[in-house]
């Protein structure tokens, strides 16, 4: 299916040449495909350079507009509208030069048109957004693709970016992307990352947390050595291009020149590079992404202490928020195993039926699943003491894989119906 | 295919400030990237485009059609460029101006990537005329290639082309030159 694609494919896909069905069987040639993948990298890295080398040229109209009338006004005598076969505007012209007060209004509107249209130009309508600054905690510093200088933006808000824009957070923002297929990323404070398409963005500096759309996957890019061999004579593209799969959740940040990826979903998470290269990493694991080429895996990371940096951006957010209920129950989680792990039972029970909750929201973490114990204890206690306000948690582990934590929970359940 | 709205032009021709206004933004990174092709220099470059629009607005009588805009206005460009060879003389191969709405980074930041930018400008600059006026046209005016197309007057294939071998030039010859065609 491939076979489809045009000749000049990798160059098309950058320019926004092809066709949308052109594009889906490009983003498979480029996963199936290392070399590709390799010259699209190289492809886009020198457009990011061409960008940066040629600025676009911006002509200052109120200056021309200026400088065309005191050239006019110097070549035309004022005392023969129309003369000598003038075109008809510049005829129009003179003949309102003797009515000044005329004049002054028409200039007025004018500067006030330029100025409208001048101020719509600002977002540049020409530049296919692939990405949105959602929002921040603060300012945060935008240079869209065709400029050369950092904008400062004070509060951002659904701010477009265009396909090689590059951003940058400072010491005290943090600030969220979301991707046109709803894939996030959430971005930490002193940061600097770049979007380079739909679902593709690279990481330049500090870290970010990502999670990929359901749909596609999300492609992340960190500075590296890409593990492929070329059969051009160009060199090789000295960034690592990883593809996340669709709804997985991963940390990317880079600590002394050394990328690393954290696997923050439950589930292990399956990076790939080219078409023949994947690395599987368990929960809370990391895999570093040396210079040189190598990916080790190392960790483990506790992912919710790796994450708490997106509380201040999730603070924004209204209390119902998925994302927000996630994190606040993994903090409650931790509260309730360090509890149960380090207290004894009529401590914990001495705090009475609301200091069950911790304890129901570790049973019903996925990192209590190997400590089989603690929930058997944490669970005893909430048989004895949970509040009604617990009875959905309770209808949940009620079917736990586990006999014992699902018979405590009917336990409770029954108590809960007395009550 | 016309680039400039025939609406506009025919606007900007019986006077309209706002219109002609619209015309002069809208054509200066394409008359750029024509007189940056042919005098090498930025700066000379803006001069110029600035120059063809002053001509073509006062010789807005001698347009026969606004349908031909396009190729008028690049006819007067490419006339403007030869009398600045013939009547200045300026060495082709100057490096190219710093753009003045660069911005100044830090000095660090400056010293590493200068050579670079300067190396690929140079690289640029070398590439034969035809060229360099697709890749400052793709760059400097945003433009598809079948846009390019109907501006230059060439089939959308001859676009492809020529931005295609552009690039590939450029990679190899910043690849033996030491250049970072592969990196940031």
């Amino acid at each position: 299916m491939h076979d489809n694609l045009p000749a000049d494919w990798i160059a098309w896909l950058l320019d926004g040449e092809l066709s949308p069905e052109e594009r889906v069987l490009a983003e498979q040639r480029l996963q199936s495909d290392p070399v590709a993948m390799s010259e699209w990298v190289a492809a886009r890295d020198l457009d990011a350079q061409l960008r940066a080398v040629l600025p676009v040229p911006r002509l200052d109209e109120a200056a021309f507009l200026e400088r065309e009338s005191s050239r006019h006004s110097a070549l035309t005598p004022s005392h023969s509208p129309g003369a000598r076969g003038e075109p008809a505007g510049r005829a129009s012209r003179n003949f309102r030069s003797k009515r000044r007060p005329l004049v002054a209004l028409l200039a007025v509107v004018t500067c006030l048109l330029l100025a409208m249209v001048l101020l719509r130009s600002e977002g540049n309508p020409a530049l296919a957004s692939v990405a949105t600054l959602t929002h921040a905690t603060g300012p945060v510093e935008v240079r869209q693709t065709t400029e050369t200088e950092w904008t400062r933006v004070a509060q951002p808000h659904n701010l477009s970016l265009a396909a090689g824009a590059h951003v940058r957070t400072p010491a005290e923002s943090l600030c969220e992307v979301s991707t046109p297929a709803r894939g996030l990323v959430r971005v930490n404070q002193q940061t600097e990352f770049i979007v380079h398409r739909p679902e593709e963005i690279e990481l330049v500096a500090g870290q970010f947390w990502c999670r990929a759309a359901a749909t596609i996957p999300l492609m992340v890019s960190v500075p590296g050595q890409a593990n492929v061999e070329s059969s051009t004579n160009y060199a090789l593209p000295k960034v690592c291009l990883f593809t996340c799969p669709s709804s997985s959740e991963t940390l990317w940040r880079i600590d002394d020149q050394v990328a690393r990826c954290i696997a923050v979903s439950e589930q292990p998470t399956e990076l790939r590079s080219g078409a023949d290269q994947s690395w599987t990493i368990p929960p809370g694991q990391s895999m570093a992404c040396s210079p040189g080429g190598n990916h080790e895996l190392s960790g483990p990371y506790d992912r919710l202490q790796a994450t708490s940096w997106q509380l201040p951006l999730l603070n924004t957010r209204p209390p119902n928020d998925p994302d927000l209920q996630g994190m606040l129950q993994g903090l409650l989680a931790e509260v309730g195993m360090t509890k149960v792990r380090s207290f004894d039972s009529g401590q914990i029970r001495s705090l009475g039926p609301s200091g069950t909750l911790p304890l129901i929201a570790f049973v019903r973490s996925p990192e209590s699943l190997t400590r089989p114990e603690l929930r058997h204890r944490a669970m005893a206690i909430v048989a004895d003491l949970a509040p009604a306000s617990t009875r959905s948690d309770l209808e949940v582990l009620a079917t736990d894989t586990d006999p014992e934590v699902a018979r405590l929970a009917r336990v409770a359940l029954d108590r809960i119906s007395k009550i | 295919m016309a680039i400039n709205d025939p609406a506009v032009v025919r606007r900007a021709v019986a006077g309209d400030r706002a219109a002609l206004g619209v015309l002069a933004r809208g054509s200066f990174p394409r008359l750029v990237a024509l007189c940056q092709s042919r005098v090498g220099q930025r700066a000379d470059a803006e001069e110029l485009a600035q120059e063809v629009l002053l001509r073509a607005i006062r010789s807005f009588s001698q347009l026969a059609a606004v349908e031909s805009f396009d190729a008028w206005l690049r006819g007067i460009a490419e006339h403007l460029c030869l009398d600045w060879h013939r009547g200045r003389g300026r060495d082709k191969r100057q490096p190219l101006d710093t753009p003045s709405d660069r911005s100044a980074p830090d000095p660090a930041q400056l010293a590493a990537t200068a050579d670079e930018n300067e190396r690929l400008r140079q690289r640029i600059q070398e590439l034969p005329p035809e060229l360099q006026e697709v890749l400052y046209l793709h760059y400097y005016d945003q433009m598809s290639y079948d846009e390019m197309a109907g501006w230059l007057g060439v089939a959308r294939a001859t676009v492809n082309e020529r931005l295609a071998k552009a690039r590939g030039l450029l990679r190899v010859r910043l690849s033996s030159s030491g250049g970072r065609a592969d990196a940031r």
